[in-house]
Protein backbone atom coordinates (compact mmCIF):
# COMPACT_ATOMS: atom_id res chain seq x y z
CA UNK A 1 0.00 0.00 0.00
CA UNK A 2 1.04 3.57 -0.67
CA UNK A 3 0.18 6.37 1.71
CA UNK A 4 -0.69 9.66 0.10
CA UNK A 5 -0.82 13.10 1.73
CA UNK A 6 -2.07 16.14 -0.12
CA UNK A 7 -0.93 19.37 1.50
CA UNK A 8 -1.99 22.90 0.54
CA UNK A 9 -1.17 26.24 2.19
CA UNK A 10 -4.41 26.03 4.15
CA UNK A 11 -3.46 22.72 5.70
CA UNK A 12 -3.68 19.02 5.02
CA UNK A 13 -6.39 18.40 2.48
CA UNK A 14 -6.39 14.70 2.09
CA UNK A 15 -4.83 11.55 3.48
CA UNK A 16 -5.47 8.12 2.04
CA UNK A 17 -3.99 4.72 1.32
CA UNK A 18 -3.98 3.39 -2.21
CA UNK A 19 -2.47 0.56 -4.18
CA UNK A 20 -1.09 2.68 -7.01
CA UNK A 21 -1.14 6.20 -8.34
CA UNK A 22 -0.90 7.69 -11.80
CA UNK A 23 0.56 11.14 -12.16
CA UNK A 24 -0.18 13.38 -15.07
CA UNK A 25 2.13 16.32 -15.67
CA UNK A 26 3.26 18.37 -18.64
CA UNK A 27 4.68 15.54 -20.68
CA UNK A 28 2.39 12.63 -20.03
CA UNK A 29 1.27 10.11 -17.50
CA UNK A 30 3.40 8.07 -15.17
CA UNK A 31 2.40 5.32 -12.83
CA UNK A 32 3.95 4.81 -9.44
CA UNK A 33 3.60 1.46 -7.75
CA UNK A 34 4.79 0.21 -4.41
CA UNK A 35 8.57 0.34 -3.83
CA UNK A 36 9.23 2.77 -6.63
CA UNK A 37 12.57 4.55 -6.32
CA UNK A 38 12.40 7.96 -4.66
CA UNK A 39 11.15 10.50 -7.16
CA UNK A 40 10.11 14.13 -7.41
CA UNK A 41 7.67 15.12 -10.12
CA UNK A 42 6.70 18.68 -10.93
CA UNK A 43 3.00 19.13 -11.64
CA UNK A 44 1.73 22.38 -13.08
CA UNK A 45 -1.07 21.84 -13.86
CA UNK A 46 -1.99 18.19 -13.78
CA UNK A 47 -3.59 15.53 -11.65
CA UNK A 48 -2.89 12.51 -9.54
CA UNK A 49 -5.13 9.50 -10.03
CA UNK A 50 -5.54 7.21 -7.08
CA UNK A 51 -6.40 3.62 -7.78
CA UNK A 52 -7.69 1.43 -5.02
CA UNK A 53 -9.40 -1.72 -6.22
CA UNK A 54 -12.21 -0.66 -8.55
CA UNK A 55 -12.30 2.86 -7.25
CA UNK A 56 -10.43 5.74 -8.83
CA UNK A 57 -10.18 9.25 -7.47
CA UNK A 58 -8.74 12.30 -9.15
CA UNK A 59 -6.81 14.95 -7.30
CA UNK A 60 -6.48 17.94 -9.58
CA UNK A 61 -3.46 20.06 -8.81
CA UNK A 62 -2.41 23.58 -9.67
CA UNK A 63 1.20 24.54 -9.05
CA UNK A 64 3.02 21.98 -7.01
CA UNK A 65 5.05 18.84 -6.90
CA UNK A 66 4.86 15.26 -5.82
CA UNK A 67 7.48 13.58 -3.75
CA UNK A 68 7.70 9.85 -3.33
CA UNK A 69 9.91 8.01 -0.90
CA UNK A 70 9.50 4.95 1.34
CA UNK A 71 6.01 4.31 -0.04
CA UNK A 72 4.79 7.70 1.15
CA UNK A 73 3.58 10.21 -1.40
CA UNK A 74 3.62 13.86 -0.43
CA UNK A 75 1.78 16.12 -2.80
CA UNK A 76 2.60 19.73 -2.03
CA UNK A 77 0.58 22.21 -4.05
CA UNK A 78 -1.11 25.57 -3.97
CA UNK A 79 -4.56 24.40 -4.88
CA UNK A 80 -6.04 20.96 -5.12
CA UNK A 81 -9.45 19.51 -5.59
CA UNK A 82 -10.70 15.97 -5.28
CA UNK A 83 -13.29 14.56 -7.64
CA UNK A 84 -14.54 11.50 -9.47
CA UNK A 85 -13.01 12.73 -12.71
CA UNK A 86 -10.47 15.31 -13.73
CA UNK A 87 -12.80 17.59 -15.66
CA UNK A 88 -15.37 18.02 -12.91
CA UNK A 89 -12.69 18.65 -10.31
CA UNK A 90 -11.05 21.23 -12.53
CA UNK A 91 -14.39 22.88 -13.19
CA UNK A 92 -15.18 22.94 -9.50
CA UNK A 93 -11.83 24.56 -8.80
CA UNK A 94 -12.32 27.31 -11.36
CA UNK A 95 -15.90 27.87 -10.13
CA UNK A 96 -14.58 28.29 -6.61
CA UNK A 97 -12.10 30.86 -7.85
CA UNK A 98 -14.69 32.87 -9.71
CA UNK A 99 -17.09 32.78 -6.79
CA UNK A 100 -14.42 33.92 -4.43
CA UNK A 101 -13.41 36.86 -6.59
CA UNK A 102 -17.03 37.94 -7.01
CA UNK A 103 -17.56 37.63 -3.27
CA UNK A 104 -14.47 39.73 -2.59
CA UNK A 105 -15.96 42.54 -4.60
CA UNK A 106 -19.37 42.37 -2.96
CA UNK A 107 -18.06 42.11 0.58
CA UNK A 108 -15.83 45.08 0.28
CA UNK A 109 -18.52 47.34 -1.11
CA UNK A 110 -20.58 46.53 1.98
CA UNK A 111 -17.62 47.12 4.20
CA UNK A 112 -16.76 50.49 2.71
CA UNK A 113 -20.34 51.62 3.25
CA UNK A 114 -20.33 50.51 6.88
CA UNK A 115 -16.97 52.15 7.51
CA UNK A 116 -18.14 55.46 6.07
CA UNK A 117 -21.20 55.35 8.28
CA UNK A 118 -19.12 54.73 11.36
CA UNK A 119 -16.78 57.60 10.52
CA UNK A 120 -19.74 59.92 10.12
CA UNK A 121 -21.15 58.90 13.45
CA UNK A 122 -17.87 59.44 15.22
CA UNK A 123 -17.70 62.86 13.66
CA UNK A 124 -21.23 63.69 14.79
CA UNK A 125 -20.57 62.68 18.34
CA UNK A 126 -17.46 64.85 18.31
CA UNK A 127 -15.81 62.76 20.97
CA UNK A 128 -12.22 63.56 20.07
CA UNK A 129 -12.85 67.30 20.06
CA UNK A 130 -14.56 67.23 23.40
CA UNK A 131 -11.62 65.66 25.15
CA UNK A 132 -9.31 68.54 24.25
CA UNK A 133 -11.77 71.21 25.30
CA UNK A 134 -11.98 69.95 28.85
CA UNK B 1 -27.80 75.38 34.32
CA UNK B 2 -30.02 72.34 34.21
CA UNK B 3 -29.76 72.39 30.38
CA UNK B 4 -25.97 72.08 30.38
CA UNK B 5 -26.18 69.21 32.86
CA UNK B 6 -28.48 67.40 30.46
CA UNK B 7 -26.06 68.08 27.57
CA UNK B 8 -23.21 66.60 29.51
CA UNK B 9 -25.34 63.61 30.42
CA UNK B 10 -26.08 62.99 26.73
CA UNK B 11 -22.41 63.14 25.90
CA UNK B 12 -21.60 60.69 28.66
CA UNK B 13 -24.15 58.23 27.24
CA UNK B 14 -22.83 58.47 23.68
CA UNK B 15 -19.19 58.20 24.74
CA UNK B 16 -20.06 55.16 26.80
CA UNK B 17 -21.67 53.60 23.74
CA UNK B 18 -18.57 54.24 21.64
CA UNK B 19 -16.42 52.66 24.30
CA UNK B 20 -18.67 49.61 24.23
CA UNK B 21 -18.14 49.33 20.47
CA UNK B 22 -14.38 49.74 20.68
CA UNK B 23 -14.26 47.22 23.49
CA UNK B 24 -16.15 44.73 21.36
CA UNK B 25 -13.81 45.40 18.45
CA UNK B 26 -10.86 44.85 20.74
CA UNK B 27 -12.16 41.46 21.72
CA UNK B 28 -13.00 40.54 18.15
CA UNK B 29 -9.45 41.30 17.03
CA UNK B 30 -8.07 39.41 19.98
CA UNK B 31 -9.84 36.25 18.87
CA UNK B 32 -8.94 36.90 15.24
CA UNK B 33 -5.33 37.34 16.25
CA UNK B 34 -5.34 33.98 17.92
CA UNK B 35 -6.66 32.38 14.75
CA UNK B 36 -4.22 34.27 12.51
CA UNK B 37 -1.35 33.19 14.71
CA UNK B 38 -2.40 29.58 14.36
CA UNK B 39 -2.70 29.82 10.58
CA UNK B 40 0.74 31.39 10.45
CA UNK B 41 2.26 28.61 12.51
CA UNK B 42 0.48 25.87 10.56
CA UNK B 43 1.84 27.28 7.36
CA UNK B 44 5.49 26.98 8.30
CA UNK B 45 5.88 23.22 7.69
CA UNK B 46 4.37 23.64 4.22
CA UNK B 47 6.86 26.32 3.27
CA UNK B 48 9.67 24.27 4.74
CA UNK B 49 8.87 21.24 2.63
CA UNK B 50 8.97 23.32 -0.57
CA UNK B 51 12.20 24.94 0.56
CA UNK B 52 13.80 21.63 1.47
CA UNK B 53 12.98 20.16 -1.92
CA UNK B 54 14.46 23.10 -3.80
CA UNK B 55 17.49 23.08 -1.55
CA UNK B 56 17.88 19.41 -2.31
CA UNK B 57 17.67 19.93 -6.08
CA UNK B 58 20.19 22.75 -5.98
CA UNK B 59 22.68 20.88 -3.86
CA UNK B 60 22.47 17.60 -5.78
CA UNK B 61 22.41 19.06 -9.30
CA UNK B 62 25.15 21.57 -9.94
CA UNK B 63 24.35 22.13 -13.60
CA UNK B 64 20.87 23.59 -13.06
CA UNK B 65 20.28 27.31 -13.06
CA UNK B 66 17.35 29.63 -12.82
CA UNK B 67 16.84 33.29 -13.52
CA UNK B 68 15.51 33.79 -10.03
CA UNK B 69 18.84 32.74 -8.58
CA UNK B 70 20.93 35.09 -10.70
CA UNK B 71 21.70 38.60 -9.71
CA UNK B 72 21.63 41.21 -12.42
CA UNK B 73 22.17 44.95 -12.65
CA UNK B 74 19.18 46.66 -11.09
CA UNK B 75 17.57 49.13 -13.45
CA UNK B 76 14.08 48.96 -12.10
CA UNK B 77 12.83 47.73 -8.75
CA UNK B 78 9.50 46.15 -8.02
CA UNK B 79 8.01 46.72 -4.60
CA UNK B 80 5.22 44.77 -3.01
CA UNK B 81 3.41 46.47 -0.16
CA UNK B 82 1.23 44.42 2.14
CA UNK B 83 -1.36 46.67 3.72
CA UNK B 84 -4.75 46.03 5.29
CA UNK B 85 -8.24 46.44 3.95
CA UNK B 86 -9.51 48.55 6.79
CA UNK B 87 -8.35 51.27 9.08
CA UNK B 88 -8.87 51.55 12.83
CA UNK B 89 -5.56 49.81 13.32
CA UNK B 90 -3.44 52.66 14.66
CA UNK B 91 -0.38 53.39 12.57
CA UNK B 92 -0.38 50.00 10.90
CA UNK B 93 -0.70 51.29 7.34
CA UNK B 94 0.58 54.83 7.70
CA UNK B 95 3.90 53.83 9.22
CA UNK B 96 4.42 51.44 6.35
CA UNK B 97 3.67 54.11 3.76
CA UNK B 98 5.99 56.56 5.46
CA UNK B 99 8.85 54.11 5.67
CA UNK B 100 8.36 53.04 2.08
CA UNK B 101 8.24 56.60 0.71
CA UNK B 102 11.32 57.53 2.72
CA UNK B 103 13.28 54.55 1.41
CA UNK B 104 12.18 55.19 -2.15
CA UNK B 105 13.13 58.86 -1.99
CA UNK B 106 16.64 57.98 -0.97
CA UNK B 107 17.06 55.17 -3.44
CA UNK B 108 15.51 56.27 -6.72
CA UNK B 109 15.81 59.45 -8.69
CA UNK B 110 12.66 59.24 -10.79
CA UNK B 111 9.39 57.39 -10.45
CA UNK B 112 10.27 55.42 -13.59
CA UNK B 113 12.85 53.50 -11.60
CA UNK B 114 10.32 51.52 -9.62
CA UNK B 115 6.87 50.03 -9.76
CA UNK B 116 4.65 49.07 -6.86
CA UNK B 117 2.31 46.16 -6.37
CA UNK B 118 -0.13 46.71 -3.55
CA UNK B 119 -2.12 44.21 -1.55
CA UNK B 120 -4.91 45.66 0.56
CA UNK B 121 -7.57 48.28 0.07
CA UNK B 122 -5.92 50.98 2.19
CA UNK B 123 -2.64 50.91 0.33
CA UNK B 124 -4.33 51.02 -3.03
CA UNK B 125 -6.45 53.98 -1.96
CA UNK B 126 -3.37 55.78 -0.71
CA UNK B 127 -1.21 55.33 -3.79
CA UNK B 128 -3.94 55.56 -6.41
CA UNK B 129 -3.66 59.30 -6.80
CA UNK B 130 0.06 59.51 -6.16
CA UNK B 131 2.81 59.76 -8.73
CA UNK B 132 3.70 56.09 -8.49
CA UNK B 133 3.53 53.27 -11.02
CA UNK B 134 1.10 50.71 -9.69
CA UNK B 135 1.35 47.18 -11.05
CA UNK B 136 -2.14 45.97 -10.18
CA UNK B 137 -4.88 47.87 -12.00
CA UNK B 138 -7.50 47.01 -9.40
CA UNK B 139 -7.69 46.56 -5.67
CA UNK B 140 -6.28 43.32 -4.34
CA UNK B 141 -8.20 42.70 -1.18
CA UNK B 142 -6.50 41.40 1.89
CA UNK B 143 -9.32 39.67 3.69
CA UNK B 144 -9.19 38.18 7.13
CA UNK B 145 -9.59 34.71 5.69
CA UNK B 146 -7.08 35.44 2.95
CA UNK B 147 -6.65 32.68 0.42
CA UNK B 148 -4.18 31.98 -2.29
CA UNK B 149 -6.48 32.88 -5.15
CA UNK B 150 -7.00 36.39 -3.80
CA UNK B 151 -3.40 37.33 -4.33
CA UNK B 152 -2.08 34.92 -6.92
CA UNK B 153 -2.84 37.13 -9.91
CA UNK B 154 -0.72 40.01 -8.65
CA UNK B 155 2.14 37.84 -7.48
CA UNK B 156 2.22 35.91 -10.73
CA UNK B 157 2.25 39.18 -12.65
CA UNK B 158 5.21 40.43 -10.67
CA UNK B 159 7.08 37.17 -11.12
CA UNK B 160 6.43 37.30 -14.86
CA UNK B 161 7.72 40.87 -14.95
CA UNK B 162 10.84 39.71 -13.19
CA UNK B 163 11.37 36.83 -15.59
CA UNK B 164 10.84 39.13 -18.59
CA UNK B 165 13.44 41.47 -17.05
CA UNK B 166 11.01 44.34 -16.79
CA UNK B 167 11.96 44.59 -13.15
CA UNK B 168 15.24 43.36 -11.74
CA UNK B 169 14.48 42.81 -8.08
CA UNK B 170 11.43 42.50 -5.86
CA UNK B 171 11.28 43.88 -2.34
CA UNK B 172 8.38 43.20 0.00
CA UNK B 173 7.29 45.68 2.67
CA UNK B 174 5.19 44.33 5.48
CA UNK B 175 4.52 44.53 9.19
CA UNK B 176 6.34 41.67 10.76
CA UNK B 177 4.63 40.12 13.73
CA UNK B 178 6.97 40.00 16.71
CA UNK B 179 4.40 39.68 19.47
CA UNK B 180 0.97 41.06 20.20
CA UNK B 181 2.28 44.49 21.19
CA UNK B 182 5.20 44.78 18.82
CA UNK B 183 5.16 44.77 15.04
CA UNK B 184 8.12 45.86 12.94
CA UNK B 185 8.06 47.17 9.41
CA UNK B 186 10.36 45.00 7.38
CA UNK B 187 11.66 45.38 3.85
CA UNK B 188 12.57 41.95 2.58
CA UNK B 189 14.20 41.25 -0.76
CA UNK B 190 12.72 38.11 -2.22
CA UNK B 191 13.97 38.21 -5.78
CA UNK B 192 16.60 37.38 -6.81
CA UNK B 193 16.76 34.59 -4.26
CA UNK B 194 19.96 34.86 -2.27
CA UNK B 195 20.31 31.31 -1.10
CA UNK B 196 18.06 28.41 -0.42
CA UNK B 197 19.24 25.94 2.09
CA UNK B 198 17.15 22.98 2.95
CA UNK B 199 17.77 20.20 5.38
CA UNK B 200 19.95 17.50 3.96
CA UNK B 201 17.75 14.74 2.66
CA UNK B 202 19.04 11.24 3.03
CA UNK B 203 17.41 9.80 -0.07
CA UNK B 204 18.50 10.58 -3.59
CA UNK B 205 15.51 11.50 -5.70
CA UNK B 206 14.90 10.97 -9.37
CA UNK B 207 13.62 14.22 -10.81
CA UNK B 208 10.91 14.07 -13.45
CA UNK B 209 10.79 15.36 -16.22
CA UNK B 210 14.28 16.80 -15.58
CA UNK B 211 15.99 18.64 -12.73
CA UNK B 212 15.76 21.87 -14.70
CA UNK B 213 12.04 21.39 -15.39
CA UNK B 214 11.29 20.63 -11.77
CA UNK B 215 13.20 23.72 -10.72
CA UNK B 216 11.37 25.82 -13.31
CA UNK B 217 8.07 24.76 -11.80
CA UNK B 218 9.15 24.99 -8.21
CA UNK B 219 10.85 28.37 -8.16
CA UNK B 220 7.70 30.40 -8.87
CA UNK B 221 5.78 28.18 -6.47
CA UNK B 222 8.39 28.83 -3.83
CA UNK B 223 8.30 32.61 -4.32
CA UNK B 224 4.50 32.63 -4.23
CA UNK B 225 4.55 30.68 -1.02
CA UNK B 226 7.12 32.92 0.60
CA UNK B 227 4.96 35.95 -0.20
CA UNK B 228 1.87 34.18 1.06
CA UNK B 229 3.74 33.48 4.30
CA UNK B 230 4.49 37.19 4.62
CA UNK B 231 0.84 38.00 4.08
CA UNK B 232 -0.20 35.63 6.84
CA UNK B 233 2.38 37.24 9.07
CA UNK B 234 1.15 40.72 8.18
CA UNK B 235 -2.38 39.59 8.89
CA UNK B 236 -1.46 38.61 12.42
CA UNK B 237 0.22 42.00 12.83
CA UNK B 238 -2.88 43.74 11.58
CA UNK B 239 -5.08 42.10 14.18
CA UNK B 240 -2.54 42.85 16.88
CA UNK B 241 -2.39 46.49 15.80
CA UNK B 242 -6.19 46.73 15.75
CA UNK B 243 -6.28 45.21 19.18
CA UNK B 244 -3.86 47.79 20.59
CA UNK B 245 -5.62 50.67 18.84
CA UNK B 246 -9.00 49.59 20.14
CA UNK B 247 -7.65 49.10 23.65
CA UNK B 248 -6.33 52.67 23.58
CA UNK B 249 -9.63 53.96 22.24
CA UNK B 250 -11.51 52.22 25.03
CA UNK B 251 -9.15 53.66 27.65
CA UNK B 252 -9.49 57.14 26.17
CA UNK B 253 -13.26 56.88 26.15
CA UNK B 254 -13.18 55.87 29.77
CA UNK B 255 -11.07 58.89 30.60
CA UNK B 256 -13.53 61.15 28.80
CA UNK B 257 -16.44 59.61 30.67
CA UNK B 258 -14.66 60.17 33.99
CA UNK B 259 -13.97 63.79 33.12
CA UNK B 260 -17.50 64.36 31.93
CA UNK B 261 -18.96 62.76 35.04
CA UNK B 262 -16.95 65.19 37.14
CA UNK B 263 -18.30 68.09 35.12
CA UNK B 264 -21.81 66.71 35.31
CA UNK B 265 -21.66 66.45 39.08
CA UNK B 266 -20.26 69.93 39.34
CA UNK B 267 -23.09 71.30 37.18
CA UNK B 268 -25.65 69.41 39.23
CA UNK B 269 -24.13 70.71 42.44
CA UNK B 270 -24.17 74.25 41.10
CA UNK B 271 -27.83 73.92 40.15
CA UNK B 272 -28.75 72.68 43.65
CA UNK B 273 -26.73 75.43 45.31
CA UNK B 274 -28.45 77.98 43.16
CA UNK B 275 -31.87 76.62 44.04
CA UNK B 276 -31.10 76.70 47.76
CA UNK B 277 -29.82 80.25 47.44
CA UNK B 278 -33.02 81.21 45.65
CA UNK B 279 -35.23 79.60 48.32
CA UNK B 280 -33.23 81.14 51.15
CA UNK B 281 -33.30 84.48 49.35
CA UNK B 282 -37.05 84.18 48.85
CA UNK B 283 -37.64 83.29 52.50
CA UNK B 284 -35.47 86.20 53.64
CA UNK B 285 -37.46 88.57 51.45
CA UNK B 286 -40.74 87.45 53.12
CA UNK B 287 -39.52 88.32 56.61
Amino acid sequence: MIKINVVTPSGKLFEEETTSIIVRNIDGEQAILKDHIPIVIAINPGYVRLIKGDETLYVTIVGGFLEFSNNVVNVVCQEAEIGRDHESALKHLSDLRKERLAENKRKNIDFTKAERELKEQIKNVNASKYKNSI
Amino acid sequence: MAGSARDIKNKITSTKKISQITKAMHMVSASKLRRAEKVMKDYRPFLKSVKDTIGHILSSNIDVSHKMLERRVVKKTGYLLITSDRGLAGGYNNNLFRQFLNDVKGKHETTDDYAVGIIGNKGYGYFKNKDVQIINDQVIYNRDDVQFIDIILLIQKMIDMYLLEEIDEIIVYYNKYVNSIKQDIIAEKILPVEKIEGDEKQVLYVLEPSPQEVLNTLMPVYIQNVIYGYILNAKASEHAATMTAMKNATDNAKEIVDNLTLHYNRARQAAITQEITEIVGGAAALK
